[in-house]
């Protein structure tokens, strides 16, 4: 594999062309070797894609040490948000707790983590209760009087967060991600949880806020039951950091959006999977009510910038999808149709988004061009009487634009839905 | 994170809730949308056909409809279009027309390539195991009439002609069996058709059953031993999982232990089958119904063997769902008594916003359980 010399590019490039399956084996592959850190930075530009395949992940001593702070984990790029850790100095925090940890403590932790995978949360919970004060403790002690105050704000963070994770560990499992409607239950975890951040020092309450609306797929529909689960003394600090956040928040969608906007070689999924989260992230009845730093204007702003970026897409990368496949019976032509459905797939993701973003959009008219385009190129090769395409063409229709519109391609003179006949005096064979 | 918890409870199901018989069961379809994946189609009281799907909204129960309204209800796909069409000239309903549709779909690459692929093999498969059961049959029948037996070297399994090669052995039985050539021949190849799912002992191959029964064994105890590191509510799951997979397989094992009884003396079976063919019929497939619905369990808890285990738990939570009930009469085959009260959880699902099958966006999910048709076929 001659792009593991080159982590950054080829192999970014390789692992983009491969389909979810097999993405899952590459980092199946990469943990089981240890090569996850050598490999990090073409994985961390997969990021988006791997958070929805969810590979497993064995649960490491690394791991097991950063369950409390991961998800307050940014990285340099989106850094531009408050209350965080970025993901470059991990290795730092890590390598520093682990240092002064016990050796006995280490081992109970090194011992209880074999074998089990980083979604094992009552191992995770188990192993983790005397691990993560203990490198609390490890880690405050190697702070330095003239260390910067970005890395010594952060370091507090680390360790504040890997003190309370006992307790903060287990309310964050059952929160996260952030349901859009909250249970009594999961009502009662939140409270608790903004109860704990409320009463710790320095910038904790900020530091939970920050995971929680991190931790949703729609922040700002979040804002106000975050405000009211908080305790009733605190609720004024928190709308002001909730404010803040979703502001600093609006304004990372907005980079993102343009970096995708002016880019011409985004893999499609990644392009899919990050304009669908910008959609889910506006999809609020009201997303700017909680956000008084940014006015209606901005939002809309992104709103239509996403549109037109998915919309810009959509337009060019369809015309791929629905290019000429080599002819039945060519010895490549089931590796075609299988990889021409994969991408036919990310780009209804991508499509979705679009229509999600803006009702307007020229999705569905783009789409039924493009079909008609591929109708006529196979009616062409087609004689009368018979289907206006094959059963290839008619599923990619079906992925692109619906089965509706797949069957009457497929079956032009065929009875409609609505006209199926009565099947009375169908018998049902069996025993008994 | 894009992911979002919805409001998905329902409570676990109960064994309680095991059908009376198999005609009210059902047998499960190869829909491939989503929302009525794996539902079971049966007979109403009128003689029409109606699907019994799961609760579209996640909560408790099942939507019954007539088939003719799953259009109007659900926009299937154009697999399940072809299906519904093809259903209605289909007599009678069991698991193994149903496998016939589904194959013939999946072949003309309806459920996509990967399933035709699979279906060319099994279709494949199918015709051999038939022409090498019609084979074994005549071959018993020879030697209880006392006749030479096959010359194995002319016959050729993949040649299209074999079954008229065949016709000399067939004619020389016509006085042990009392019937002309082409009653005995179609006898026997309706026998054959009857008896290769269910595998014939000394049978070269694995009959679907064998193949079904070993992976349900499997399940069983994959899913087992998952349940170990799981809480209560989905310990539970697995439970009902484990508990009816054990229950299939001890009424499959006896149902196949019945038919290979029957299949003992071919002369007199083919005496019974030509006096009353539907009971021999009734006898010889209930190992296939009593199988019936698990392939498509046993592709889909494989096809998570190596995802996390939030996706697993996700996919037990279906398998409780689809898991397939054995019907109370099977009952009686094992003289079992009734069942255990056993406590009720009440089930989160956790489901991705706008992903899930009630969404109505359902590409990837219908991608999903095409490949899972395709390992199930």
């Amino acid at each position: 594999m001659s792009a593991i010399g080159d982590p950054g590019g080829a192999l970014l490039g390789l692992l983009d062309s491969v389909g979810d399956d097999k993405l899952r084996q590459v980092v199946r592959l990469v943990e089981a070797t240890g090569q996850r850190p050598t490999l990090e930075p073409a994985l961390a530009a997969m990021r988006p894609r791997l958070r929805q395949l969810r590979p497993p992940r064995p649960l490491t001593l690394s791991r097991l040490l950063t369950v409390p702070f991961e998800a307050a984990l940014v990285v340099e790029t989106s850094a531009h948000i408050s209350f965080t850790v970025c993901r470059d100095r991990l290795g730092r925090w890590q390598g520093e707790a682990m240092d002064g940890l016990p050796p006995a403590v280490r081992e109970r932790a090194r011992s209880a983590t074999l074998g089990h995978g980083a979604d094992d949360q009552g191992v995770i919970l188990a192993a983790g209760r005397d691990l993560w004060p203990a490198a609390a403790r490890s880690l405050a002690a190697g702070a330095v009087s003239d260390e910067e105050p970005a890395i010594a704000g952060e370091r507090h963070r680390v360790v504040d967060l890997l003190a309370i994770g006992p307790v903060l560990v287990p309310l964050l499992g059952r929160l996260l991600p952030l349901a859009v409607e909250l249970d009594a239950e999961e009502r009662l975890a939140l409270e608790e949880s903004l109860a704990l951040a409320a009463a710790g020092p320095g910038d904790r309450l900020g530091v939970v806020a920050s995971i929680l609306l991190r931790g949703t797929a729609q922040p700002w529909a979040m804002a106000r039951p975050l405000v009211e689960a908080a305790p009733a003394g605190h609720r004024d600090r928190l709308r002001g950091l909730v404010e803040q956040l979703l502001g600093e928040h609006r304004r990372e969608l907005q980079r993102r959006v343009a970096a995708l906007a002016g880019a011409t070689e985004v893999p499609l999924a990644e392009l899919a999977a990050t304009l669908w989260q910008v959609a889910e992230a506006l999809d609020a009845p009201d997303t700017s009510a909680a956000d008084a730093g940014a006015g209606r204007g901005d939002m809309q702003a992104l709103r239509s910038q996403a549109a037109e970026t998915a919309a810009t897409h959509y337009s060019s990368a369809i015309e791929t999808v629905v290019a000429p496949l080599p002819p039945p019976g060519a010895a490549e032509r089931g590796a075609a149709v299988r990889a021409r459905e994969e991408t036919a797939r990310r780009l209804a993701r991508l499509g979705r988004a679009a229509r999600r973003l803006a009702a307007e959009t020229p999705i569905h008219r783009v789409t039924e061009a493009a079909v008609e385009r591929l109708v006529d190129v196979d009616a062409a090769r087609r004689g009368t009487g018979q289907p206006l395409v094959d059963v290839d063409d008619a599923r990619l229709i079906e992925i692109l634009a619906g089965p509706d519109l797949a069957w009457r391609y497929l079956r032009p003179d065929g009875p409609s839905d609505r006209s199926q006949r009565d099947r009375r005096g169908t018998r049902l064979a069996g025993p008994g | 994170m894009l992911e979002v918890r919805l409001s998905a409870r329902r409570r676990t199901f109960s064994v309680k809730q095991r059908p009376a018989t198999f005609a009210e069961a059902g047998v499960a379809a190869p829909f491939t949308t989503p929302a009525i994946a794996q539902a079971r189609l049966r007979l109403d009281a009128r003689g029409r056909m109606e699907i019994v799907a799961r609760n579209p909204t996640g909560g408790d129960g099942v939507y019954v409809l007539p088939l003719k309204a799953a259009s109007e209800m659900f926009r299937l796909s154009i697999h399940d279009r072809t299906l519904t069409e093809r259903l209605e000239a289909v007599q009678p309903i069991s698991p193994l027309t149903i496998r016939r549709i589904g194959l013939e779909l999946a072949r003309e690459g309806l459920a996509g390539l990967d399933a035709r692929d699979a279906a060319l093999r099994a279709i494949d498969d199918d015709e051999q195991h038939a022409l090498l059961t019609l084979l074994l049959l005549l071959e018993q029948l020879l030697k209880e009439a006392g006749q030479p037996r096959i010359d194995w070297k002319a016959i050729d399994t993949g040649d299209r002609q074999a079954r008229e090669r065949l016709k000399p052995y067939f004619r020389r039985l016509e006085p042990s069996t009392g019937m002309v050539g082409t009653d005995l021949v179609s006898a026997v190849d309706s026998l054959s058709a009857l008896l290769a799912p269910v595998g014939l002992e000394g049978a070269p191959f694995e009959s679907l059953a064998a193949a079904t029964l070993a992976d349900l064994r499997k399940l069983r105890t994959s899913v087992a031993d998952w349940a170990r590191d799981e809480g209560p509510e989905l310990a539970a799951v697995a439970g009902l999982v484990v508990e009816c997979a054990a229950l299939s397989v001890r009424c499959a094992e006896q149902s196949l232990a019945k038919a290979g009884e029957l299949v003992r003396t071919v002369g007199r079976l083919l005496a019974a089958h030509a006096a009353a063919p539907e009971s021999v019929g009734e006898v010889l497939t209930r190992p296939i119904w009593l199988l019936h619905g698990w392939r498509h369990l046993i592709a889909l808890w494989s096809s998570v063997a190596d995802r996390s285990r939030d996706v697993q738990r996700d996919t037990m939570v279906e398998l409780g769902e689809l898991v397939p009930l054995v019907p109370l009469v099977a009952d009686d085959w094992l003289n079992k008594d009734g069942e255990k009260q056993r406590p009720q959880y009440e089930l989160r699902r956790h489901v991705r916003l706008m992903e899930d099958w009630r969404s109505g966006l359902t590409i990837e999910r219908q991608a999903m359980i095409e490949r899972v048709q395709a390992a199930s076929l």
